[in-house]
């Protein structure tokens, strides 16, 4: 069973490092479906392995200055409120109630996936005091980037946070399309930096369980050592990939992954 | 914690270390920040650090 959950592990920190969320969308589904825990149980273990995989892929990203830690910390504020809101409210909902909203997420952010692009942002465009800079691995060249709808952006990353701890997951999902999208923060930077964020979230949450006794030590333990190994995978393999096609097969297993959960909430497992 | 083996209290020890560790890197980034003079973004990191720290506290009380 050891072994296992280390593998649970891996495949989330692979994930996790790749597209800048924490692999709690994985591993909450299988600690679910397949060791037949409760969506609460699972969301607990799976936060401590988010900050093992954010550990792991930041302490690469911050190195090599992709994670924009300025604006992570700004965004942490807002999201960290809602991560104590989620983890408080997550008590007073059913677990059926609560694998619904975790599959409705998981449909939310493949969607998003296949059905919103990435903003390419144009090499030239910054200037002024949100303007950022990171050296570009492939490209072999600094790119910079100005950040735009600061104040909205946060306020947005308060629902990642409520979100993030209700679930179990590090909330990159839809933290990485906020900065993309609406703060005009390139792919690469996002993720990055969304790597950074979820650590932050996930202690957050991990903090409250542990405290209140609510985390199983042994398969926590194994999914973070899983995580923190799949993590330096990842960093190691991100500018090798197709990003757009490993999107697309992604975003195919969440809504598999929804489907089963929605099942399993219903009775029907 | 209570009657925890010698393997077990390693196991909690250490899920603890990982679980504050991602706090203890924003710890370093502030006084990394102070160090260049940059207090703006310092006191959001301590910003931060604070408000985690009272919001896990109000929540784990009540």
């Amino acid at each position: 069973m050891l072994f296992s959950l280390i593998l649970v592990g891996v495949l989330a920190g692979v994930t996790g490092a790749l597209f800048g969320i924490g692999g709690g969308m994985l591993i909450v589904p299988i600690l679910v479906i397949f060791y037949g825990l409760a969506a609460k149980d699972a969301a607990a273990i799976s936060l401590v392995g988010i900050v093992a995989t954010s550990v792991g892929a930041s302490a690469v990203y911050v190195d090599k200055g992709i994670s924009n830690i300025r604006l992570g910390l700004f965004l942490e504020i807002t999201t960290v409120i809602g991560a104590i809101a989620g983890v408080v409210a997550a008590t007073y909902i059913s677990n059926a109630a609560l694998t619904v909203i975790f599959s409705l997420v998981l449909v939310y952010s493949g969607a998003k996936m296949i059905f919103n692009p990435e903003l390419a942002v144009e090499p030239g465009d910054c200037s002024g005091k949100r303007c950022f800079t990171y050296y570009d691995d492939v490209q072999k060249k600094d790119v910079g980037y100005q950040i735009r709808n600061t104040k909205s952006g946060a306020a947005m990353c308060t629902v990642a946070g409520v979100l993030a701890s209700m679930t179990g997951i590090g909330g990159g999902a839809i933290k990485v399309p906020i900065m993309n999208l609406h703060m005009h923060v390139p792919i690469k930077a996002a993720a990055a930096t969304s790597n950074y964020m979820i650590g932050i979230t996930a202690f957050a949450g991990a903090v409250l369980y542990f405290a209140m006794g609510d985390i199983s030590l042994t398969f926590a333990g194994a999914v973070a050592v899983g995580g923190f190994i799949g993590s330096m995978i990842g960093t190691k393999i991100t500018s090798h990939v197709d990003g757009k096609s490993l999107k697309r097969y992604f975003s195919v297993l969440l809504f598999f992954i929804a489907t089963v959960m929605m099942m399993d909430a219903g009775g029907l497992f | 914690m209570e009657s925890l083996g010698m393997g077990e209290t390693a196991l909690w020890l250490g899920i603890l270390v990982l679980i504050v560790s991602p706090m203890l890197g924003v710890a370093v980034s502030m006084a990394s920040l102070f160090r260049e003079r940059d207090l703006k973004w310092a006191g959001v990191a301590l910003l931060l650090i604070a408000m985690t720290a009272v919001a896990t506290l109000i929540s784990y009380l009540f």
